[in-house]
Formats: structure tokens, C-alpha cells, sequence
């Protein structure tokens, strides 16, 4: 602050460094804000009404989505107070990866760095439940370009992929991510679709492929916030 | 109007295995509540920091944050992408903190509850203790301030936003935030060396009680 003043500049370099809040008080904020599994779909219905028809549907849906399930997740949170660990039943992230940056209309934010090599994701993960991608003549470009919204796009896919892992649903999870993989091999999120993946895979029981992707996955991103969760759940492996 | 009507169902999940099912775009509503999510994850603990700077006292701290939540799910929609987000973040924290500020009874009360606040597991005892002391001390010489002062030193001097970005963030004329910074700096550094000066105090006064 003032550079003749070096206890007081030390004095705010500890502020500066203030730890993140604690994982309790996030789980119960999280509930409360209609974040948990199952209270999550109601806060996307406080969106989803908000604008539609005529004014009187507006204000009911607006008025009342928000109203009711901010109550619900009040009510949730309230009762989650003196829980000391965040429960699964309440919010189950994969690993602790949480996305690195806002979709895109919010994007202010830094991008995390994600060039994967545009092959690598489709042909480790080819999944049995799913049709060969939309695209792959012209990989990246073309089939992105088909996507309306690119950025969008991906934010859904991988929140499927999210989604069908949590369900215990590899399958689902492995057919999300290729998609993602043949519309978008470079896109934002490809760092997050490839950690994904490896939980997929490990998910599946296909040891060999989670491995070589987690290899892949560890030179195409050696500084990644997933990294955890990949070794991780590569070290879940039976021997 | 945009038509938000909700997808017919949990989008996509069921019917993953069918790539062709999938549809192209996320609808408005599923981005949103997306967005909020990942906003959520990201910058739970800077709203959480950002109210202790602004005086809501440690036991309040949970409620008023989810009411800042709620607005800004709410106001999602208005969040301008080409401006940094967290100065409009922090706009939300300055306005329930004057709210709750309003309130008498959080008034009159002092902070003096911040030296059990989070904990960074990677320091070593004694450093964790001194570093939390230093943040409680920090907040306590914040609160010698008022909110207006408070918010840009905060803003400017902890979180590092520019000044004009300060300006903009919280609708004040940018000689005024100048104004309020330079105040700020002066009242804060004071009430820092008047509490430094106090612990130092009750520290030796301490030592000598244990000598007798």
C-alpha cells in the first residue's frame, strides 16, 4: 500500500492470503443456493421460468421458483448446519474439479491453457453406446461451426458427462465426452473432458485406455487442477 | 422475449447414448444455471472474504452470503462478460453489507471473532496463528473505517482492482474513489499501528503477570 509503511503492507499480504472459506460452510451455502443434487434442477427452473410468456406466467414462475426453492434451500441448508463435511447426498463433485473457467457469456474470467491433440480423446475413449461423432471428416472447425453456440455447447456436454459419472453411468459419461471430443478436440474445456474421460474410463474398468489417456493427459496438461483428481483416480486401480 | 421454456427433462442425461439425441446448444436457462454453478464453485470464498472485510461479523457471514447468491443468480443475466466479474461480485457484497451494517445491533458490535477463521493446513502452527492473527488484526482496523472508505480500501488494497474498475463498480465519481483511497490508506494504517501497539501492550503486560 504505502511503501514506507512495510508492517502494515505485511499486515494485508496476509489478508491477501486469507485461505479459502471452509468446505462445511460451502456445502451448506451450496444447499442453500439450490446447488445440491436434485435442488440443482430447481434452480435452473428459477431461469427457465423467469422470461416465459406472458406476464403473469413470468412473475409466477419468477416469483415463486425463486421464492420456493431458495426456501427449499434454505430449508436444506438450515438443516445441514452443524454438519461438519460437505455429504455426497447433497452435492457429489467429481474429484474436486471444478471447471476452470465461466461459460462463455461470463468469460471474463482466464482460460486455462488446452490443446489436446484432436485424435487422442476420440480414439481412447471410443464408447460402444455411441454412434461415430457428427463430424470427423473435417474434425475441429466444421463441427463446431455446425454448433450454434460452441462455448454453450461444451459447457452442457461436459456437464452431462458430469452428470451420467456421478450417476455411476460410465457409458453415458465416455459417449458425452467423445461427443464433446469430436465437436470440440481444442475447445475450452478440453482439459476438463479429459480428466473426465480418465474417471470414465477407470469407471468402466478399462484400466489399459484410463492409463494411457491419464499419460496423455499428464503431458498435455502438467500444471492442471485436475491433475489430482486424475492421479487419483488412477490410483483407485486394483494392481 | 427469449423463450426459456425448460428441455423436457434433466438435459440429455438419460440419453447420452444416442449422440444424435443430443441437442446442439445449451438452451438460455441451462447456460445460466451452469454459469451460476461454476460461479458458485469459483467464488464461494471471495464472497465469504469479502464480507468479513466488509464488517459482516463472523456469525452472520453464512446468511448474508446466500443472500448475495440469491441476487446474484438472480442478476446473472446482467453481468456485462467484457468487465472483470469480481468487482461486479464484490458490488453485491458492498450492498448486503450496508445493509446489514444498517442494522443497530450489528452496529454497535465489534468484530473480535475473526482469529478463528480459516485455516491454511500447508503452515506451520505458529505461522498459521500469526497469519490469522495479522488477518483479525487487518478486519479490526477495517472496521475503524466507514463502509464507503472500507469498500474501496478493500477493493483497491486487498483485492487488487484498479481504481477507476472501483469507480465503476460501486457508481462513484473517480475523484471520489480517489478521495475515499487516500483517506482510507490514512485511517486504516492508523488504527492498524493503534492495534499493533495495544497487542504489543497486552502481550508484555501478559508476560509480566506470568513472571510474578
Amino acid at each position: 500500500m504505502d511503501e514506507s509503511h512495510p508492517d502494515i503492507e505485511a499486515l494485508l499480504d496476509a489478508e491477501r492470503a486469507r485461505p479459502p472459506v471452509d468446505e462445511a460452510m460451502q456445502a451448506r451455502l451450496r444447499a442453500r443456493v439450490g446447488l445440491g443434487v436434485g435442488l440443482g434442477v430447481g434452480a435452473a427452473a428459477i431461469t427457465m421460468g423467469a422470461a416465459k410468456g406472458s406476464a403473469i406466467k413470468a412473475w409466477l414462475s419468477a416469483k415463486w421458483f425463486v421464492l420456493l426453492t431458495f426456501f427449499a434451500g434454505g430449508l436444506v441448508g438450515f438443516a445441514l448446519r452443524g454438519i461438519v463435511a460437505p455429504s455426497p447426498s447433497v452435492y457429489v463433485p467429481v474429484g474436486k474439479d471444478v471447471p476452470p473457467t465461466l461459460a462463455p457469456s461470463a468469460s471474463a474470467l482466464p482460460v486455462s491453457g488446452s490443446t489436446v491433440p484432436p485424435e487422442a480423446p476420440v480414439a481412447a475413449s471410443a464408447s460402444a453406446s455411441v454412434k461415430p461423432p457428427v463430424v470427423p471428416a473435417k474434425p475441429s472447425v466444421s463441427v463446431s461451426a455446425s454448433v450454434a453456440n460452441p462455448a454453450a455447447d461444451e459447457a452442457k456436454l461436459v456437464e452431462m458427462a458430469r452428470t451420467a459419472l456421478v450417476r455411476g453411468s460410465a457409458s453415458d459419461a465416455l459417449a458425452a465426452l467423445d461427443l464433446h471430443a469430436a465437436r470440440h478436440p481444442n475447445g475450452e474445456r478440453a482439459e476438463e473432458r479429459e480428466a473426465l474421460a480418465v474417471q470414465a474410463l477407470v469407471k468402466a474398468g478399462r484400466a489399459d485406455d484410463a492409463k494411457a489417456r491419464a499419460e496423455r493427459f499428464r503431458k498435455s496438461f502438467p500444471g492442471s487442477i485436475y491433475l489430482g483428481a486424475v492421479n487419483a483416480s488412477i490410483a483407485s486401480l486394483p494392481p | 422475449m427469449t423463450d426459456r421454456s425448460p428441455p423436457p427433462q434433466e438435459p440429455g442425461v438419460e440419453h447420452v447414448a444416442s449422440a444424435n439425441d443430443l441437442p446442439d446448444t445449451l438452451s438460455r436457462s441451462d447456460s445460466a444455471s451452469l454459469e451460476f454453478r461454476v460461479l458458485f464453485e469459483r467464488e464461494c470464498s471471495y464472497v465469504v472474504a469479502s464480507l468479513r472485510r466488509l464488517g459482516v461479523q463472523e456469525r452472520d457471514l453464512e446468511d448474508v452470503a446466500h443472500e448475495v447468491f440469491v441476487a446474484i443468480h438472480r442478476r446473472l443475466g446482467e453481468y456485462d462478460p467484457a468487465r472483470p466479474l469480481r468487482p461486479w461480485i464484490f458490488a453485491f457484497a458492498y450492498r448486503f453489507a450496508s445493509d446489514y451494517r444498517k442494522l443497530a445491533r450489528h452496529r454497535r458490535e465489534r468484530i473480535e471473532d475473526t482469529v478463528g477463521d480459516e485455516v491454511d493446513e500447508a503452515e506451520g502452527p505458529e505461522a498459521r496463528i500469526d497469519a490469522a492473527r495479522a488477518r483479525a488484526l487487518v478486519i479490526q482496523a477495517l472496521d475503524a473505517l466507514d463502509l464507503d472508505k472500507r469498500a474501496v480500501m478493500v477493493m483497491h488494497e486487498i483485492d487488487g482492482v484498479p481504481i477507476p474498475e472501483v469507480a465503476t463498480a460501486l457508481g462513484i465519481p473517480l475523484n471520489t474513489a480517489y478521495s475515499r483511497l487516500r483517506l482510507a490508506r490514512e485511517q486504516f494504517a492508523q488504527a492498524a499501528r493503534r492495534l499493533q501497539a495495544r497487542g504489543q501492550s497486552d502481550a508484555q503486560a501478559r508476560r509480566l503477570r506470568g513472571g510474578r
